[in-house]
């Protein structure tokens, strides 16, 4: 679980971008099965309720995600933010 | 006009549903999801479709009688009726002779096998007493639901050749037109109004879709390029009165499915050119995009169904058509 103090350490200018950025690792990913079904569900529920995108609990799913199906991919696109802690958080 | 899309449940069923939900978000009329044995079940797709959407209208597009017994379509797209009330509609054609002979099963008077389906069907979900006495199916009166189907299911029959195009519109509450270009659809729509008026209906008594191959993205080459494998696949699969129609020689097809069928895809793609492109997609940007749905429109299209493989990247494509097409025809 990403901790909220992570989420909410993330600049709000840049939360839109980063989620969007997310969901098309999601989508594009070619380990997209390692997203656990538990998680798949929610990410549908929030995505229907348009609240993926920008809850707390939106992101920190599609951080959770991406690392399930595509570590490397999300280093790669938090080191681009510079947000080394969320990092450490996320991919240990 | 309405606009459909189309999904293959190639994919995980989380994604077809995402882009669902996505698709329903920007105005989006239709989901038709394709059903084809060695893909994800069409019906568990459109379960967690209609699970997580609320205004969109889902069906198989299409689903056929030959692997699936009319009875268990009705029982099917009635159920899924429960779980989103009058949003259910069922896509039924003769289906993929080849799909089915991978099977063990013939393609045997097709034209009498979907009329007496959407028959069988229209019965069930109506819950008619009496038997039917088909050629092809028969049940007998003891074939009922028990339980009650409180809308009505339009049933929508995919049509390609002249035969089913005219069934379609003698039978049908919608035809589902397997095709992209103007050309293809003005011939179309002649067996279609033929059926019509065989059918003692008119031509608005009947949604008329295009089923179409669609790629759009921002840049012209990059819908292009993204549209070359699915292109390649439909070049292949058409017979030569087609072909000729676009001026695509007849060989230059046998190429790419001799290529297809050894897996050599670079050998294949390469040899899909500009203009089967144009004949076999509706490809490029927005603008394009509005042009030629406006030419479709003209000719009596009610629908346009954007199928396979709608863009480069299939957010970001789903996307740009809600956003800058649909608008165009729905303000």
């Amino acid at each position: 679980m990403v901790s909220e103090e992570a989420i909410r350490e993330i600049p709000a200018e840049l939360r839109g971008e980063l989620a969007t950025r997310l969901v098309d690792l999601l989508l594009e990913a070619k380990e997209g099965v390692k997203l656990p079904s538990s998680k798949a569900k929610r990410l549908l529920q929030l995505w229907s309720l348009g609240e993926l995108l920008e809850s707390d609990e939106g992101l920190g799913l599609l951080l959770e995600g991406a690392a399930a199906v595509d570590p490397e991919g999300l280093k790669g696109i938090l080191d681009e933010y510079g947000l080394e802690r969320l990092k450490g958080e996320v991919l240990g | 006009m309405r606009f459909g899309i189309e999904f293959v449940p190639m994919d995980l069923y989380w994604r077809t549903v995402f882009y669902t939900i996505q698709a329903e978000k920007l105005g989006y009329d239709h989901v038709w999801i394709t059903d084809h044995f060695n893909n994800r079940n069409v019906y568990v797709t459109l379960t967690l479709i209609a699970n997580y959407t609320e205004r969109i209208k889902l069906g198989p597009g299409v689903t056929n009688p030959y692997l699936v017994h009319p009875v268990m379509t009705a029982q099917a797209v009635a159920s899924l009726n429960e779980i989103a009330p009058g949003r259910v509609v069922c896509g039924i054609g003769a289906g993929d002779r080849t799909t089915l002979e991978m099977v063990g099963l013939e393609m045997k008077t097709p034209l009498r096998a979907v009329r007496e389906a959407v028959e069988i069907i229209r019965r069930m979900v109506a819950r008619e007493k009496g038997g039917y006495e088909g050629r092809v199916f028969r049940t007998t009166g003891g074939a009922r639901f028990n339980f009650k189907v409180q809308q009505s299911i339009p049933i929508y029959i995919g049509a390609q050749g002249p035969k089913m195009l005219r069934l379609a519109g003698a039978l049908g509450d919608g035809v589902l037109i397997n095709a992209s270009h103007p050309d293809d659809i003005a011939e179309a729509m002649k067996h279609v109004r033929e059926g019509v008026e065989r059918g003692g209906r008119s031509l608005s008594d009947i949604d008329v879709a295009a089923y179409t191959s669609l790629s759009v993205a921002e840049k012209e080459k990059k819908a292009r390029k993204a549209a070359i494998p699915v292109v390649a696949f439909i070049v292949a699969g058409s017979p030569p009165q087609i072909l000729e129609r676009h001026d695509i020689p007849v060989e230059a097809a046998e190429g790419i499915k001799k290529a297809l069928a050894e897996r050599r895809w670079a050998d294949a793609f390469g040899a899909v050119t500009d203009e089967m492109i144009e004949a076999f997609s509706i490809c490029g940007t927005p603008e394009t995009c509005i042009e030629k749905i406006e030419a479709l429109s003209r000719m009596g299209v009610t629908q346009f169904v954007a199928g396979s493989p709608i863009g480069p990247k299939v957010r970001s494509s789903i996307d740009l058509f809600g956003r800058e097409v649909i608008p165009h025809f729905k303000e």
